[in-house]
């Protein structure tokens, strides 16, 4: 089955909450595609909703108005083929890492023998390898948030959805963690959906970049991003990079302004 | 990446892992204190010389233990016996309600009042009634140690099914997991280390428990053996009772810790002690 259109496809979504009377608009009228293998990130101030515009398009929460369409078919609960990556990352602390990344293939009773070669070679991947036996809290965050993206890729999934995952890092283990995720995006291929809070993240990291403004949560624009692949740590130096960042930053902060 | 991997192996195996002797040495400050305590109580003894019924000295209490000897055995295993059926029903009856209670809201809001207001009531107020209802022998002293015991696992089994990262959850669902999956891969084991912490509590309450019923009415027990020496002006026979009461209490708190350990062996042990700032 060929989809007509993007390979995520969210189509005017409105998210609404009724508290006591009142009607608190989260989310309107966003709309967006992401193309197969192309990195998207989505960034806005904190209570703009693009969480909770995560947590839609993976089908964990419902929307209230409009469409999300991933490979065409719409989502209304967790579609097959997600990888998720939270901002925690949300280990079983009474499991070993290579237990933790093994979740997903018993929780689809897949064969062990295969599960465990496949979180072996993701634990290779994201740099962990001798780590398989450890816990959790032997492990340092961005320890902890390489095992968690290698949980998330273990079904081999289409899509990989991530929410503000090394936002609770350090910077310069932030940094790291960026180079890192664009390596493994490279070989992996995953169609990405990334959330941040960090204008210089979402610029580094993405084709394209949705900004959001908030409080209701909408979108100012997309920015394409023609930073030339791959990408080293001196692309943060350079002057078109400085221009995306300064360019984003000035659509978020007017439209603050504006309503202030 | 491999140099900082290299270094992370480094600090980890540069945690603390006590040897055999590092653990040793650990007994030693506890252990002085202990017969510092001891010490200072027998030269209280022996310089104030108050008569032996008022207080006796450590020695004197002893004595009184190897004296007593063949007669402690009854002693001990009824109050054993009380405080364990009393501990184990309780256990069994605070899981038992603590995970249906989680999982049907409903229930949760029908029952909890009537939970709290049994805990708030002081239970030992009960241990006559229960002797009334259930004669002179050992199953008032094992519905004593029981209600006493019974919330303290109810409450921490219950907090430990529910305290789970919301984040954790949303992950379960996004793999199609069934209710009784996330029961057992998640909620069962992270309940584990607040259940573990109900357990201790309620051990050392079950003990009390029923040493209380004891005092109430019973003819035999460590409980009943306290009344009796008191009755007698026997002071050492009850501070021995006292004693052993303990040492039963300190055995029971340890194969706790130890089924602890053998149950978590992913947990941070804390040493079975208060914790701490440093």
């Amino acid at each position: 089955m060929t989809a007509i259109g993007p390979f995520i496809d969210v189509d005017g979504v409105h998210k609404t909450y009724a508290t006591r009377g009142a009607t608190l608009v989260a989310l309107e009228d966003i709309r967006f595609g992401v193309d197969e293998g192309e990195f998207v990130s989505i960034v806005g101030p904190s209570g703009c909703g693009k969480s909770t515009l995560l947590k839609i398009i993976a089908g964990l929460l419902p929307l209230s108005r409009g469409a999300v369409r991933v490979d065409g078919r719409a989502v209304d609960g967790p579609p097959d083929g997600i990888g998720i990556v939270f901002q925690s990352p949300t280990l079983l602390r009474w499991r070993t890492v290579l237990d933790n990344v093994m979740l997903p293939g018993e929780a689809r009773g897949l064969p062990r023998e295969s599960t465990r070669r496949a979180a072996v070679e993701l634990l290779k991947l994201v740099g962990l390898e001798g780590f398989e036996d450890r816990y959790p809290r032997e492990l340092s965050g961005g320890m902890q948030q390489r095992v968690a993206l290698s949980r998330a890729l273990l079904l081999d999934p289409r899509m990989l959805l991530m929410d503000e995952p090394f936002g609770a890092l350090d910077a310069m283990t932030r940094e790291e963690m960026n180079l890192e995720l664009l390596r493994i995006w490279e070989e992996r291929r995953k169609t990405a959906l990334f959330i941040t809070h960090s204008i210089a993240e979402a610029v580094f990291l993405a084709d394209r970049v949705v900004v959001m403004t908030a409080r209701p949560g909408r979108m100012r624009g997309i920015v394409p991003i023609a930073l030339p692949r791959p990408r080293t740590i001196a692309v943060r130096d350079s002057p078109q990079f400085t221009d995306y960042v300064r360019r984003i930053r000035e659509e978020i902060f007017t439209s603050t302004r504006a309503e202030v | 990446m491999g140099a900082q991997a290299g270094a992370v192996t480094a600090a980890v195996q540069a945690l603390p892992a006590p040897g055999p002797g590092e653990r040793i040495a650990r007994l030693v400050p506890p252990l002085l204190v202990f017969l510092a305590v001891v010490a200072l109580w027998e030269a209280a003894v022996w310089i104030l010389r108050p008569p032996p019924f008022l207080l006796p000295g450590p020695g004197a209490v002893a004595r009184r233990l190897v004296e007593f000897g063949a007669q402690w055995p009854r002693h001990v295993w009824a109050t054993a016996a009380a405080t364990l059926w009393g501990f184990a029903v309780a256990v069994v009856f605070g899981v038992g309600v603590a995970v249906p209670i989680v999982y049907s809201p409903a229930l949760n809001r029908a029952v909890t009042p009537l939970l709290v207001t049994i805990q708030i009531v002081p239970k030992i107020a009960f241990a006559p009634l229960f002797l009334v209802w259930f004669g002179l022998g050992m199953t008032s002293k094992v519905m004593v140690a029981f209600l006493v015991a019974f919330f303290p696992v109810l409450v921490n089994t219950a907090i430990g099914l529910v305290q789970i990262e919301p984040d954790l959850l949303d992950l379960a669902r996004s793999l199609k997991t069934s209710r009784t999956w996330v029961f057992r891969k998640i909620r069962f084991p992270n309940s584990l280390p607040y259940f573990f912490g109900g357990l201790r509590v309620a051990s050392t309450l079950a003990v009390i428990g029923a040493i209380i019923a004891e005092f109430v009415g019973s003819d035999v027990g460590l409980g009943y053996l306290i009344v009796m020496a008191n009755n007698q002006l026997d002071t050492p026979l009850g501070l021995a009772s006292i004693a052993l009461i303990s040492a039963f209490g300190l055995l029971l708190y340890g194969a706790i810790l130890l089924l602890e350990r053998l149950a978590m062996p992913w947990h941070v042990p804390d040493g079975g002690g208060l914790g701490g700032v440093a």
